[in-house]
């Protein structure tokens, strides 16, 4: 909080007497946004570099469950990957790198964030299982606590936050309280949506799957169970072919039998047994006020989230406390925050695995609730069972109540900030924070999930008097994983403020500790008893024997899991960093930033550890200047902006020296063990950029229109590239700093106030942005090449490039050809070496061109919101036939690729004039993998979504005397769906069709909300 | 004073942080810069990284054979390819045998290049590590030069292309040209014969080096070169070490085979590599050599019907290396073992033409085959006899330890062993002539597309 001394003049009878008064300048009066570096807060009026804010109220006008779906095509140059839960910020400036590794720095009220996301999926990253999502979406900050998002971009911000912020930086400021009565304020919000319709699933019909199942029998790629009792089961209308071979049954009996089969259809019975309507329930409530030496802010929030599968969902708690204090006649300043994050979630797989392909999922004919018998024919099964086995077989019902993944996350986030005011000009701060996330996995599979029961059952040999002996005690198997992190950061700094007449000088600086540590460990056990709590001890590498075993045979196996691991990795930081602005006249503006961070990192020299980065800005106000008087009416705000910094990354993934780690110690020899993770490479150094961006602010019409343009280029040396080096040496890739690239891009935000009358209002939002990116060096010799997704970056391509096979039809047995730079067809059976010439460029994998656009409509109290997202100008492959699921040497059993372009495959000799669907015998790897990287299956990826459409009704002030001071309705539809599409293939980009459940774009999510204020 | 108080205070702050520059410099646990000689020993003791070898030979090999249409499109590319004995095994793609040898080849060179300037460790310490290295990168290189070169040829070795030696760890200024066969040799010798006296008689594990394993390796690497008094010398000097022989008989009665570690016989536990070819069908000729008593018929091979693999056969599958389905590594066992030590000084001493003793030691090994009810010892009068009955003893004893495709290549140099071999896979018939060029594997086309002077082997 800034002061501000004001000097009045009051006339005291006849005297004049000059009274100082020491103001407070409250928050309203505070004109326009003001950006957070998260060391300072500036006026976006007088800032050089390039930032868009997104404040409370704009959160609050896009009310969706998850915090990235609200930002969705708000920020210009900010693409929000919601179903991947990744941020890209502007264009990559590295050839590798997952888009975890590409997401800005999240920096919260001055201080990084614990893991760099906005929002967690429960089920992905947090321990030994790594399962699909769930649908469950945790926001890491509650989205009714923030006061404003700022996302910077450019060079500016990036030097200030090191050599952490190469990918731009968002920093979330949280609300505070303003001194003044008590406000409690109370808001809740319930979602709906419908599961998606399954009879959207781009799928063939029961009878085209059963017609394709016997076309598999008939090239006898399927067992007759009858064979042996160890053969596998089948499937209905597999097992009507077989008895129909087998002489049991005749021809036409076999027809009618498949005939009836085909009549059947699960969808609906799927839809309403594993499935159901998805609901979100938040709550929140909060208090805020203050008065004469301090104000607080005090939160609470509960959310229930259960998504559309059975037998998951999510839980979250937060709470916040701010409290502000000044002692010492405001010379000093204690602010605290204390943050309280606590979510559970319960993950369960069958009702996703029961709508996807593989050895769980239903058969179109399927009928839910009879037992699936995965490991032999009912018979058998029977036979186990009779002699005291457990039943060996599976129903997905019954699953959803016999396994579930738990969990938890807790986690606390404490921040001290002391700030002594030496002189009005000059003061010192100490901060300081803490966090400490604990993450607990707790994975309970019952003694009659089919896990538990295929362990067991496989470890129970049966001696010569018939007794079973038991090798994996019997019981539910439960097993933990945990892992707490803890983080902190110290930081001291000074502030220097001044003004020297018409010039202002304000520098900060200071040092920064920061220590990131964790520690986890996994537990397993056996036999594990629900009413004691207790497991028992097993050995996890002493043989036990298995089911295979006869009194004069003995197969057996070991558990063989390894649990005595404890992970303990530790980081530190060592940062300086400075900040400097100065302006003349509020009209000329000078910023400067530089920064110098250390870090752990194994292998490196000092000097190659660190490396300082920098960045420079100025603003010129134009319509300050004499000449620009006369545009005033019109353009009331008009400023230039330029910045020029560096950036850079840390060699990880390369080392001057080779790089030992110490694995487990193994559990069969008992010896310490270790390998080499990365070899020495003594010529590595950092990767680099230089980023210009030169940008245009305009405020016109009474400022109801603003206009803000940014233009960059940015170029990256030095890039870190995988080197293929012959394996002969030991390694088959080694990294080398031989890269660059070049990228530009622009953005432009238009927001306006189109109508501005007193019932009416209408204004609106539009941004796009565009980035472009071109590979400028490197020497990795690209000619042989093992397929389009194998090109490495080519110089003079983007480094996001797309290739393809050049598709040449199906040859006579139905298998894949594609065409060379010869233009000669080379068949999948004898595959040629292929240089890059031999496939061709097709595009662009991400949008080069992405925005949104926001209308509101208001009248009176009410107001209706719409929110566009646009995506242009990429391509993308699309899969028809569902490739992973093609019958090839290892996926014969199960359910198996129901596309619905599967219908249309290759049977017969002379099909290959008519159909680019491979055929299902002779399938080979090369075939499958050319069909689905040709060009054929390239399609255009452009899309423009409406993400959502809101009516709000807010009462408004109801008056000061008042119990209500105010209160908002709100109803709103999210995940509306397609607007347009380039493509004529009827396949949304965003959601293609992998023939699964999860494919398949939501429905539309209905929510309502409410919020009131006392 | 409390203004002054502050600024000392911040000033003294900021000259702590300056000099802190080794507040960074922490410790990780597990994770560091490759310093201590326990490091370099731990390097070996990683059972995936170096015990695991070669996949290919087996599958060439005549112990096996595809009859069941069941099994046919369940064979991967790289195993289909080599099968076939096909002019192209691996594609455009990585060989996985090579990679995984010139893997060990580089932890080997690492060791070598450093653990003598390591810290924390004993010269003795240091030593041993370094000899284990040499025995780890000569295993290696034997199986390298035996699948990717021509047979031990006396009159040729010298010139005849055998692999790539690289014996230290480095990225610049490695020759990859092919060195001799003779050179090969000649470096597996060395290595070898200098680690011995640093090497403990016997290992702690198995999977560990050791004075039994080099003395086995070297007796395998005589037999190949057709230095029969060598191996034989070193076979004794191997069984000196470990001659005990595991008697297979109580295990038809129900008893549980012994885990790999467990297995007294192993000299040095390297395993087959492959992870994707899961059906060990035995070849109808193998078949055709085992009586219903033997035990080795007994306990490690099974009706294809009852393999423990779906989907299950016609025919008969080995599952020797399945009896205990999860061990401390998959896969068959390939490396020497004490009856190999014996078959191979059994051969030796039928060709020196001393059939007696050669018949001796097979019947001392078959004693632990067969139950004492079921026992019948071998006879044969000739030099020629014993040598016969020797190589189907070795047959019989060694199968699908893939050491029978280096017979094969070995064999087909006496024209009396010569043999032609063929097969029928999806209705195609292949042939292998004795000698042919297809006994050496193929370098993958992408490795002499990055080195050129990597020369292609003619197929």
């Amino acid at each position: 909080m800034s002061f501000q001394r004001v000097t009045h003049k009051v006339t005291v009878g006849n005297a004049p007497v000059t009274v100082t008064v020491n103001m407070r300048v409250s928050q309203l009066q505070l004109e326009g946004v003001t950006v957070s570096t998260g060391y300072q807060k500036i006026d976006k009026q007088q800032i050089t570099g390039s930032a868009t804010v997104i404040t409370a109220k704009d959160i609050q006008q896009s009310p969706a469950l998850n915090i990235m779906e609200r930002l969705e095509g708000m920020v210009p140059g900010v693409v929000f990957d919601v179903r991947n839960n990744a941020i890209q910020m502007r264009t990559q400036n590295s050839y590798y790198g997952d888009a975890k590794e590409r997401m800005p720095l999240v920096v919260i009220d001055g201080f990084p964030a614990i893991d760099n996301y906005l929002t967690t999926n429960p089920t992905t990253g947090l321990g030994r299982t790594d399962k699909a999502t769930n649908n469950s979406v945790i926001n890491n900050i509650n989205p009714n606590d923030i006061e404003s998002i700022s996302f910077l971009k450019d060079a500016a911000a990036a030097a200030i936050w090191g050599s952490r912020a190469a990918n731009g930086v968002i920093v979330i400021e949280t609300k505070r309280g303003k001194v003044g009565a008590p406000s409690v304020s109370l808001s809740t919000a319930v979602s709906i949506s419908e599961p998606a319709d399954l009879s959207n699933l781009n799928v063939m019909s029961t009878k085209d799957y059963i017609e394709f199942e016997q076309e598999l029998f008939d090239k006898n790629f399927f067992t007759d169970p009858a064979s042996h009792w160890r053969t596998p089961d089948v499937s209905r209308a597999q097992q009507i072919m077989f008895d129909a071979k087998n002489g049991k049954i005749t021809t036409a009996q076999r027809d009618q039998l498949l005939a009836e089969l085909g009549t059947r259809n699960n969808r609906k019975q799927l839809n309403d047994v594993m499935l159901q309507n998805a609901v979100t329930q938040q709550y929140g409530l909060s208090v805020s006020g203050g008065s004469g030496n301090s104000d607080y802010y005090v939160s609470g929030n509960y959310a229930k989230d259960r998504p559309v599968f059975r037998s998951n969902g999510t839980e979250s708690y937060f709470a916040n406390v701010r409290v502000n204090s000044r002692f010492l006649q405001n010379r000093l300043n204690l602010s605290t925050y204390i943050n309280q994050t606590y979510s559970k979630s319960q993950v369960n797989m069958a009702a996703m695995n029961s709508l996807q392909p593989g050895q769980f999922g239903l058969r179109p004919y399927e009928d839910i609730n009879d037992p699936k018998y995965l490991m032999f024919t009912k018979a058998v099964t029977d036979s186990f069972t009779r002699l005291g086995y457990f039943p060996w077989s599976y129903n997905a019902i019954d699953e959803l109540h016999q396994s579930k993944t738990t969990y938890r996350k807790n986690s606390s986030r404490i921040n001290v900030a002391l700030t002594g005011h030496i002189t009005d000009w000059f003061s010192l701060n100490v901060d300081g924070t803490y966090q400490r996330t604990g993450a607990m996995v707790e994975e309970l599979t019952k003694e009659n999930a089919y896990a538990t029961k295929q362990l067991v059952n496989e470890g129970t040999s049966r001696e010569a008097n018939g007794r079973l002996t038991y090798g994996v005690p019997k019981g539910a198997i439960l097993k933990l994983s945990n892992v707490v992190s803890q983080d902190y950061t110290l930081r001291f700094g000074f502030n220097f403020n001044k003004q020297f007449g018409e010039h202002s000088v304000h520098v900060l600086g200071g040092n920064e500790f920061r220590e990131v540590k964790s520690e986890g460990y996994t537990q397993a056990h056996y036999g594990y008893d629900l009413q004691t709590s207790s497991g028992i001890v097993v050995n996890p590498t002493t043989p036990y024997k298995t089911y295979l075993s006869t009194p004069t045979v003995a197969f057996t196996k070991t558990l063989g899991y390894a649990d005595a691991i404890i992970n303990r990795p530790i980081t530190r930081y060592l940062s300086y960093y400075g900040v400097a602005n100065y302006d003349f006249k509020k009209r000329y503006f000078v910023s400067g930033s530089v920064r110098f961070d250390d870090y752990t990192e194994l292998g490196l020299e000092r000097r190659q550890r660190a490396k300082p980065f920098w960045s420079v800005g100025t603003r010129w106000d134009l319509t300050k200047e004499n000449f620009m008087s006369s545009l005033l009416p019109v353009i009331n705000n008009a400023a230039l902006r330029f910045t020029v910094g560096t950036a850079g990354k840390v060699p990880v993934g390369g080392n001057p020296f080779s790089l030992y780690n110490a694995s487990a110690v193994d559990q069969y020899t008992t010896l310490p063990n270790g390998t080499i993770s990365t070899p020495g490479n003594p010529d590595l150094r950092w990767e680099t950029s230089r980023t210009f961006n030169t940008g245009l602010d305009l405020r016109m019409l009474q400022q109801r229109l603003v206009v803000a343009f940014d233009i960059y280029q940015r170029r990256s040396t030095g890039i870190l590239v995988n080197m293929p080096m012959n394996p002969t040496l030991g390694w088959s890739t080694i990294a080398y700093n031989t890269g660059e690239m070049k990228s530009n891009g622009f953005e432009v935000a238009v927001s306006g106030e189109i109508i501005r009358a007193t019932d009416w209002t209408w204004s609106g939002m539009f941004n796009i942005a565009y980035t472009n990116t071109k590979v400028t060096d490197n020497r990795f010799g690209t000619q042989a090449v093992n397929g389009p997704t194998y090109v490495g970056p080519l110089v003079g391509y983007p480094v996001d490039r797309l290739f393809a096979y050049r598709w040449a039809g199906l040859d006579e047995r139905g298998q894949s050809q594609i065409y060379n730079a010869k233009g000669e067809k080379i068949s999948s059976f004898a595959p040629k070496p292929l240089t890059i010439d031999d496939i061709k460029y097709v595009g662009r994998a991400t949008p080069p061109t992405t925005g949104g656009l926001m209308q509101t409509l208001r009248y009176k109290k009410l107001s209706l919101t719409a929110r566009v997202a646009y995506y242009l100008g990429h391509k993308m492959f699309y899969d028809p036939v569902g490739a992973p699921q093609l019958p090839s040497g290892s996926q014969l059993s199960g359910y198996l690729s129901t596309a619905k372009a599967m219908a249309d495959r290759w049977r017969q000799p002379g099909d290959e004039a008519n159909t680019n669907v491979l055929g299902i015998s002779n399938i080979n790897f090369n075939s499958i993998n050319w069909f689905t990287t040709s060009d054929i299956n390239v399609i255009d990826a452009d899309n423009i979504r409406l993400q959502q459409v809101s009516l709000s009704y807010a009462l408004g002030s109801l008056g000061k005397r008042a119990f209500v001071k105010n209160m908002n309705l709100g109803v709103t539809a999210a995940n509306v769906g397609l607007i347009w599409k380039k493509n004529k293939v009827g396949v949304d980009p965003q959601y293609v069709f992998t023939s699964s459940y999860s494919s398949l774009r939501p429905s539309p999510n209905y929510n309502f909300s409410m919020s009131v204020t006392f | 004073m409390k203004k002054s108080f502050l600024i000392y205070a911040f000033g003294a702050l900021v000259l702590i942080a300056a000099g802190c520059r080794k507040y960074v410099e922490v410790e990780q646990p597990g994770r560091r810069v490759l310093k201590l000689t326990s490091d370099y020993d731990a390097l070996l003791n990683s059972v995936f990284t170096m015990n695991y070898g070669y996949s290919l030979p087996p599958v060439m090999a005549d112990d096996f054979e595809v009859t069941d249409v069941v099994i046919e499109p369940r064979i991967t590319n790289a195993i289909r390819m080599a099968y076939t004995w096909s002019e192209n095994v691996y594609g455009d793609l990585n060989d996985a045998d090579w990679d995984r040898y010139y893997k060990q080849i580089y932890v080997c060179n690492q060791i070598t290049d450093g653990v003598m300037t390591s810290e924390g460790g004993t010269e003795e310490q240091k030593r041993a590590t370094y000899a284990e290295a040499r025995v780890f990168r000569a295993a290696a290189y034997l199986d390298l030069v035996n699948m990717y070169a021509k047979h031990y040829n006396e009159a040729t070795a010298a010139t005849d292309l055998g692999v790539p030696l690289v014996l230290r760890a480095a990225f610049e200024g490695v020759n990859l040209t092919r060195a001799s066969v003779k050179n090969v040799y000649a470096q597996i010798k060395t290595d070898l014969l200098e680690a011995m006296p640093y090497l403990p008689p016997q290992p702690f594990r198995s999977t560990e080096a050791s004075q039994m394993a080099a003395f086995g390796l070297l007796t395998r690497a005589h037999l190949y070169m057709g230095a029969y008094e060598d191996a034989r010398r070193y076979a004794d000097s191997a069984l000196k070490r470990n001659n005990q022989l595991l008697n297979l008989a109580p295990f038809v009665s129900g008893t549980a085979f012994p885990p790999k570690l467990s297995q007294p016989e192993v000299l040095f536990l390297r395993v087959n590599g492959s992870s994707s070819f899961v059906h060990y069908a035995m070849s109808r000729e193998l078949q055709a050599l085992f009586t219903p008593e033997d035990l080795r018929w007994r306990v490690y091979t099974v009706p294809g019907t009852n393999y423990p693999i779906a989907p299950t056969f016609a025919g008969r599958g080995y599952v020797g290396h399945r009896l205990v389905l999860i061990d401390v590594a998959s896969g068959a066992l390939t490396g020497p073992s004490v009856p190999e030590m014996l078959l191979t000084k059994a051969e030796c001493l039928a060709r020196d033409n001393k059939p007696q003793e050669a018949i001796d030691l097979l019947n001392m090994l078959r004693q632990n085959r067969f139950l004492p009810a079921e026992y019948q010892p071998l006879v044969a009068t000739t030099a020629d006899e014993a040598l016969r009955v020797t190589l189907e003893e070795r047959r019989r004893e060694l199968m699908w330890s893939g050491t029978r495709w280096f017979d094969q290549k070995r064999l087909n140099q006496e024209p009396r062993f010569a043999k032609t071999v063929t097969r029928t896979f999806l209705g195609e018939t292949y042939t292998l002539a004795p000698n042919s060029n297809r006994y050496v594997l193929p370098i993958a086309t992408k490795y002499i597309q990055l080195n050129p002077e990597i020369q292609q082997n003619p197929r």
